[in-house]
């Protein structure tokens, strides 16, 4: 029936049959929006003490019990912790974040089903022109993405008038499934932005809160230098391990230093390209064509615009290889073969970007990990022409490598893109490799 | 206003204080440092729990170590199922968060994902990866038995014993047998199935005893044995109390008119929403008024899951519902509901007492015939088929 905890003696020290159910609360927190008049958007947020221990290790002399002195001192970082977690724009502009002062700078608590939360409340000023009314406000919640994807924000949103008169919103829950979500607001009037020293919204949305607090507190801030690092690191180990995207970059190079051309009987035939420039701007060509497909779509999808099911992405990605692989083998792609590869690009990019995302990003601190993982990315690609350019110059008129590069090469990388191509559409493992 | 009537009303009112949310709880600022204002645990930081926070700091900074991202989940889906935390299956989510979308992620980390999906109850999705796992590695001993208990939770038993037969494929000879056993139990041969397990119970190696004897323990209380099924709970319980084991013998206590034993042993499980709903029942039991509290405890608990979309607690709030709240409209319907879902002898026990009690006992028929076909023995169910 449910649980089977047993110790394995054999191979593997793990034991679990089906389901002991899940008998506590999950991990939710509770987000009161309201939209107020001049542009101002006030939030109070209940976010559980547990969930910050996770994530903050309040629980100082680990003794279990979390103490008010505990909670109090580290107050400063649980806020800007979560407010980093959290964007609010209107009409895609950025809104501002007012820095908690007054009543809001406040340590409080609440108490809900499963234990003590803490509440959590400042301002955002939106900018609306004079005499504008509020159309919608955006929101973007992705607080404890990188502990527990299962978090949920249940967000309740309303609005107060200039005469104090409060409209009822809704309720929608929010997380890292569904990080976004449009808010409507009707018949309230907004004001001119005020007191934000001119500062541009929309610039700041990426990065308004935490950079202005990050000094002061103890979590030492990675610099950017090093987090792009990491990125690209990151960007080359997706092209390492991406065996789909290598074969892909290998099919284009292999016949890159050929051309097609008709022969008497006006068939299509590859000859080899006359000079080693002339394959060099081939090459070019396509990894640019490559490129600037990837990095829009990359963009595109980290950023929360189009995000196409993963499934007839990763599909799309074995049949591009296939594609490729099949035309070095028998003319099957009409036009330059740039076009196609950029096309194909696109799709890739959103492959990119699903590996990104599984990163466990917030949007407010995108740009550098989105900018250092398509170099990284870039980095891997071009080592991989480095290496195989040269040989394939240096060999390209030779019987062997037309029929064991091309030939046998791109036999087996089609028959390699088959297979996960069924795998990807029937959702079933053949291989069990390269995925 | 009938009594009938107001708890209607209180419950309403709660759920809509639940979605309007957050307004219930009202702020307030503690006056002393020292005052304790959560409680994490009973106890102390283990040394344990600090190495595993480590080696989640390590894997976050190496995120495509797969290694590294399977220990970190293993402990963490160990330490869930322990205690039914689901915070902790979420952070064991998130150490997969690389590989949770592939289609074809490393072994190891699959098996983890399948056990993740089974624990909220996403059967399908768990079934794919331990069905695609055991194709690809037939001796992968701990995929058989997950599939097999999955299956068996679900109430396919044909495939289920298809199963414990891979168990012996993959040389897990012990855990083969008691597959077997079990699953016979469910399917007309609970004796027979008793003495088996009663002779493995002597010969097997101690690393297996505990689940030898909660699988022991369970057919004892279907057989109607109780004070056989108590002692070997009280057994399991000495060592090391799971939220699973506990619960199971709180119903035994339960349906021996023996609150007083259970409110005992419940006390320190209220974080806990099935073993709060056992307490809860008790205290009802003994006319204890912390019954008030505790249900409205829940109340709010269940309304916190709907305001979240869940549904995996279908089974404790069709209890809650009938037994607490005295709804048995509103519980048949969660029951039912529920038994598309799973298929355990509990399951059952909900469905057809909610059925009774709305005096809808056609309702229950789909029960009716799965108990009748598959030949299960279950004392606690006489009454009510």
């Amino acid at each position: 029936m449910q649980r089977w905890f047993i110790t394995f003696s054999i191979a593997i020290a793990l034991a679990w049959g089906a389901t002991p159910a899940l008998a506590h609360k999950p991990s939710d927190s509770y987000l009161t929006v309201t939209a107020m008049d001049a542009g101002i958007v006030r939030i109070e947020w209940h976010i559980a003490l547990r969930d910050f221990d996770t994530e903050l290790h309040l629980d100082a002399n680990d003794d279990g019990r979390l103490t008010w002195g505990e909670v109090r001192k580290r107050w400063p970082e649980i806020s800007q912790y979560a407010a980093s977690y959290l964007t609010l724009g209107h009409q895609r502009q950025a809104c501002v974040m007012q820095a908690p002062s007054g009543a809001d700078a406040l340590p409080r608590l609440a108490t809900h089903t499963d234990g003590a939360y803490a509440v959590l409340s400042w301002s955002y000023a939106c900018p609306l022109s004079a005499g504008a009314p509020w159309q919608q406000v955006d929101l973007d919640y992705r607080l404890f993405a990188l502990t527990d994807p299962t978090h949920r924000g249940i967000v309740h949103w309303r609005s107060v008038d200039a005469s104090q008169h409060a409209h009822e919103g809704g309720t929608v829950v929010l997380g890292i499934p569904r990080p976004g979500h449009v808010l409507r607001l009707e018949g309230l009037q907004g004001l001119p932005l005020a007191g934000t020293d001119g500062a541009q919204p929309s610039t700041r949305l990426l990065n308004s809160y935490p950079d202005d607090h990050a000094s002061s507190t103890d979590v030492p801030a990675e610099s950017i230098w090093h987090e792009l690092r990491r990125f690209i690191e990151d960007g080359m180990h997706h092209i390492a391990v991406g065996a789909d995207h290598i074969l892909f970059l290998m099919s284009l190079l292999l016949v890159s230093v050929w051309q097609r051309e008709r022969d008497g009987r006006g068939n299509e035939a590859w000859q080899a390209r006359p000079t080693w420039q002339a394959a060099w701007k081939e090459v070019l060509k396509l990894v640019t064509a490559f490129t600037v497909a990837h990095s829009i779509t990359l963009g595109l999808a980290s950023f929360g615009v189009l995000s196409p099911p993963s499934r007839w992405v990763e599909s799309l990605i074995a049949l591009s290889v296939l594609v490729a692989a099949m035309d070095n083998l028998l003319p099957i792609i009409p036009g330059p073969r740039w076009l196609i590869v950029f096309a194909f690009g696109l799709v890739h990019g959103f492959g990119f970007a699903s590996a990104l995302q599984d990163l466990a990003l917030s949007g407010g601190t995108l740009a550098v990990p989105l900018l250092g993982f398509n170099l990284g990315v870039e980095a891997g690609q071009l080592s991989l022409v480095a290496v195989v350019l040269p040989l394939a110059c240096w060999m390209r008129r030779t019987r062997f490598y037309r029929l064991v590069f091309v030939g046998l090469g791109s036999a087996l990388i089609a028959a390699m893109a088959l297979i996960w191509l069924i795998e990807r559409m029937a959702n079933v493992t053949i291989l069990g490799w390269g995925g | 206003m009938r009594p009938l009537m107001i708890t209607r009303l209180l419950c309403i009112t709660a759920v809509l204080c639940a979605l309007s949310g957050h307004t219930q709880a009202t702020p307030f600022t503690p006056s002393h440092d020292d005052e304790v204002v959560e409680v994490l645990r009973e106890r102390p930081l283990s040394a344990q729990e600090k190495q595993w926070r480590q080696l989640r700091a390590q894997a976050r900074a190496e995120p495509f170590n797969a290694i590294l991202a399977a220990q970190v989940a293993r402990q963490a889906i160990d330490w869930s199922r322990h205690d039914g935390d689901p915070r902790l299956m979420g952070q064991a989510q998130a150490a997969l968060s690389i590989w949770w979308q592939q289609p074809n992620p490393p072994a190891d980390i699959r098996l983890l994902r399948a056990t993740i999906l089974q624990s909220t109850h996403d059967f399908d999705a768990a079934l794919r990866d331990l069905q695609a796992l055991v194709k690809a590695q037939p001796n992968n001993a701990q995929a058989w038995l997950t599939l097999a208990s999955v299956l068996q939770v679900t109430g396919q038993y044909a495939s289920a014993r298809t199963a414990c037969d891979g168990l012996q494929q993959a040389h897990a000879t012990w855990h083969h047998q008691v597959c077997q056993l079990e699953l016979a139990s469910l399917q007309g041969q609970a004796v027979r199935a008793q003495a088996g397990l009663n002779l493995l119970a002597q010969r097997e190696p101690a690393d297996l005893t505990d689940y030898i004897n909660l699988v022991r323990a369970e057919l004892a209380e279907r057989l109607g044995q109780a004070s056989e099924a108590e002692t070997l709970y009280q057994g399991l319980l000495a060592q090391d109390a799971d939220a699973y084991t506990e619960g199971a013998y709180a119903d035994l206590l339960l349906d021996q008119h023996r609150p007083q034993d259970a409110i005992a042993r419940l006390q320190r499980w209220q974080r806990n929403d099935s073993l709060l709903l056992r307490l809860a029942q008790a205290y009802v039991a003994t006319n204890d008024a912390r019954a008030t509290q505790a249900i409205q405890a829940l109340r709010a608990r269940f309304a916190a899951a709907h305001a979240r979309g869940d549904n995996v607690h279908r089974r404790e709030e069709a209890r809650f519902t009938l037994h607490l709240l005295k709804q048995p409209d509103k519980a048949l319907k969660l029951a039912v509901a529920n038994w598309q879902v799973q298929k355990e002898p509990a399951d059952a026990r909900i469905l057809l007492e909610a059925a009774l009690a709305a005096h809808e006992p056609e309702a229950a028929a789909p029960a009716r015939l799965f108990i009748q076909q598959s030949g299960w023995a279950d004392k606690r169910l006489e009454g009510l088929l």
